[in-house]
């Protein structure tokens, strides 16, 4: 084993640990909302407190993979680009989770897996965004142009995670505003009370925790790939 | 609940699959690592640590 990946590990142990915590907290701890009335809707919040954090974390890992992407594109170096597919790949695992999710949550909610309305509708966009972005990974040969295109990519990708965040608040939609401001049209809101705010932060703190302990092993993996990848071109070469 | 139960299993199996992923896809990659630097030394017998 490794430093990366023993780091990795430890980091991992941790975060499973926080995992716990917050499974204890969510389910032993938290109180219902006061304005939901019906047990379906009491037993379809507590989704929230996962379903969130899945998005945040998505939405850091989009930021740091545009963040390496424009270091990339100034400093060249190799280790930016490691960063940003790495990033990328936790950031659409955690999209795909928040999005499967937040539709059986809808159900409940809204009678319906799925809507166009407007935080779902840009969800989607940007999720296929990503898509797109390890589609042209594999599609180009280079490394050197796959590097440059992709930082570029990442970075114009990532204008739409402010755009999903900001929907519910720009436009009318049936999603709630839960965190810093009420929506009148949104269904299936609640109020981020003293408990319920401290339970979800800590949800938050848990999944960032996890985050940085994925990071830290698909990092790893992404520069073993390539260490592979350039001794199998070595034997080639010399054969 | 039945609706709870559903989100929180994705949530799990999904989280679960991608850690296993990057486990595998490593055992994999070490392994091939090895493979290849065996054989570059087979192809220059003089030796020499290869990094």
């Amino acid at each position: 084993m490794l430093p990366g990946e023993r780091w990795g590990i430890a980091l991992l142990v941790a975060a499973a640990w926080l995992m716990l915590i917050a499974v204890v907290l969510v389910f032993g701890v938290a109180p219902d909302p006061v304005n939901l009335t019906t047990d379906m809707e009491r037993y379809a919040q507590r989704i929230f407190y996962f379903h969130v954090p899945n998005w945040w974390v998505g939405f850091l890992a989009y930021l740091i993979a545009a963040v390496a992407g424009v270091l990339y594109l100034t400093k060249g170096h190799e280790r930016w680009d490691v960063l940003e597919v790495a990033s990328v790949e936790i950031g659409l695992t955690f999209t795909t989770i928040g999005l499967i999710s937040g539709s059986i949550w809808a159900k409940p909610t809204w009678n319906t897996w799925w809507t166009w309305e407007p935080r779902l509708t840009t969800a989607a966009i940007g999720w296929l965004m990503y898509v797109g972005y390890l589609m042209l990974r594999s599609a180009i040969d280079h490394p050197e142009r796959r590097a440059r295109f992709s930082a570029v990519f990442s970075i114009v990708a990532f204008l739409s995670v402010p755009i999903t965040f900001l929907a519910i608040r720009w436009w009318r939609t049936i999603h709630p505003v839960v965190i810093a401001g009420s929506s009148d049209s949104g269904m299936g809101g609640f109020a981020l009370g003293p408990t319920i705010g401290l339970i979800f932060f800590f949800c938050l703190f848990a999944f960032t925790a996890l985050y940085f302990a994925l990071l830290t092993l698909r990092t790893r993996s992404e520069w073993l790939a390539r260490r592979v990848q350039q001794l199998r071109q070595d034997i080639l070469y010399r054969s | 609940m039945v609706f709870m139960i559903a989100a929180y299993a994705v949530i799990w199996a999904l989280t679960f699959l991608f850690i296993v992923s990057i486990f595998i896809r490593q055992r994999h990659l070490q392994r091939d690592l090895e493979l290849m630097q065996q054989l570059l030394e087979e192809q220059q017998p003089s030796g020499g640590e290869l990094r």
